[in-house]
């Protein structure tokens, strides 16, 4: 049994990374770049917006 | 020697892992092979799951009030048609997560960790494990109120719940633990009778479609309950929650297809039941003037409206939907911490081997439903903070499950097509700008 699951398992699809291998580091550059940063500003934006909500007592 | 043996014992779990799913793989490889109408059925039957529990699991025990409150509130004007396009979001916010477990056989929390590094994988871990917590603590709050209403003490239907949920998570493997979880999820049909029971005017909901207007002009309570909505219908577990599935079950690019198909019925399975819970709500609430519209109000409201028994059927809903989303959020937290830490991360695996894997979602349940118990929590606090969390966090989870489907060195040829890019920058645009705007009205109040 644990053969056969094996063979059957090989004749799956392959993962372009095989899921046993470690996951290369993506490059961030480009506009990939600039969307972390547009996450780091949304994130600090909003991080502020709650520390006002709950000084006023809003939430 | 000690650390080597214990490197050692964690291979032969990640072996272990691989071959309990190797065994499900198989029964679908056999089903493939067979032909005929009732093969392909079988095949469709058992590659059906993680779409429509998620989406299932998606109406919880919050997103029932969410949705009845509106109804009592706004009517059924807006919100049906509404409700249709938040459909459309979920399915291709979910859709995407197929493919990405699919393709690349991995977790969400492992993927945003393995791309993009620790800090972005913490940060993405700790807002799931705390909102996961919070969002269960609504959960056993549902539970727990719908069982009152056939006079279980709280402490019973708690520990029932909790029993219920660990034994499934524990014992069970993915399978069973996932046809289980479908047979507890069908119970949120339950909705569709009471709407009938509550005669609706149809003619009033085509009505909707034709003349979609804002009830009440665009306030800032209008802003909150249009952000609750879209809260209720696209949350950040959702994502971790469907790809573990499917990396779970040991779907591949072959059962794409089938995944989809599954995603699709639990979107139209989800937006139906939302509806009836607002059409019931909007025919036999909306218009009552003074009535108090916090759940109690509304059980209550329900069984003066419409009888005894629609009240017990809508209590017995809000408690499947909490069983059904305290299953769910569970298993995403067990799931994303496998996946961060490379623990042996399968409900396949036995407990005694990979308790790693298994305790930080009992805890979460167990801390959760030992809040609901404490007398006077702040549980409204609790509700909010579950959703300025969310908000925050939705829009950057949206954004790496984005980058991930655009990146062809993980997704090979299935990155995103161009409508999929559209559709998926426009849905984290909207939740910036709906966001925004809701932060906006906490700093100037009379904004709108």
């Amino acid at each position: 049994m644990k053969r056969k699951n094996h063979a059957i398992v090989d004749f799956a699809p392959k993962a372009p990374v095989s899921p046993t291998e470690p996951l290369p580091r993506a490059q961030v550059k480009g506009w990939v770049k600039a969307v972390f940063w547009g996450l780091r500003v949304y994130i600090a934006i909003m991080l502020v917006l709650v520390v006002i909500g709950l000084a006023k007592g809003s939430f | 020697m000690a650390r080597n043996a214990n490197v050692y014992a964690t291979k032969d779990l990640h072996e272990l892992e691989r071959e309990l799913r190797a065994k499900d793989m198989a029964r679908v490889a056999r089903l493939y092979n067979k032909r005929g109408f009732w093969a392909r059925l079988r095949l469709l039957l058992v590659l059906i799951g993680p779409g429509v529990l998620t989406m299932i699991a998606d109406n919880d025990a919050g997103g029932v009030i969410t949705y009845a409150q509106t109804g009592a509130t706004y009517g059924i004007g807006f919100f049906i048609p509404s409700l249709i396009i938040a459909g459309f979001i979920a399915y291709v916010v979910q859709e995407m997560t197929v493919r990405l477990g699919a393709v690349t056989r991995r977790g969400h929390a492992e993927m945003i960790w393995g791309r993009y590094g620790a800090f972005w994988g913490w940060f993405s871990l700790i807002d799931l494990v705390v909102a996961n917590v919070l969002t269960l603590v609504t959960e056993f709050i549902g539970i727990k109120i719908g069982m009152g209403v056939f006079g279980v003490p709280g402490w019973i239907s708690e520990t029932l719940a909790l029993a219920i949920d660990v034994f499934a998570l524990l014992v069970l493997r993915y399978y069973t633990w996932e046809r289980i979880a479908l047979w507890i999820a069908a119970g949120n049909l339950i909705f569709i009778p009471l709407m009938f029971m509550a005669k609706p005017h149809w003619s009033a909901v085509a009505d909707a479609f034709v003349r979609w207007n804002v009830p009440g002009g665009f306030t800032a309570s209008f802003l909150f309950i249009v952000l609750a909505n879209f809260g209720t219908t696209i949350a950040p577990w959702m994502l971790f929650f469907q790809q573990s599935s499917v990396v779970d079950k040991g779907l591949t690019e072959r059962d794409i297809r089938h995944g989809q198909l599954d995603t699709a019925l639990g979107t139209l399975a989800m937006i139906v039941v939302a509806c009836a819970i607002i059409v019931l709500t909007g025919t036999v609430m909306h218009g009552s003037h003074g009535m108090n519209l916090d759940i109690s109000g509304i059980l209550n409201l329900l069984g003066a409206k419409i009888g005894p028994v629609g009240e017990r059927l809508f209590a017995l809903g809000l408690v499947e939907a909490g069983l059904i989303a305290a299953i769910a959020l569970t298993a995403s937290t067990s799931w994303a911490m496998g996946e961060a830490f490379h623990w042996p991360k399968s409900i396949n695996m036995p407990a005694r081997l990979a308790w790693k894997f298994y305790v930080p979602g009992i805890a979460s349940a167990v801390i959760a439903a030992g809040i609901v118990l404490i007398p006077h929590a702040p549980l409204g606090f609790l509700n909010m903070i579950v959703q300025v969390i969310a908000s925050i966090f939705m829009p950057a989870a949206l954004m790496f499950l984005m980058l991930l489907l655009n990146d062809r060195e993980v997704m090979g040829d299935h990155v995103n097509r161009p409508w999929q890019n559209i559709s998926g920058f426009a849905i984290i645009g909207l939740l910036v700008v709906l966001n925004g705007l809701y932060g906006l009205t906490v700093i100037f109040p009379n904004l709108f």
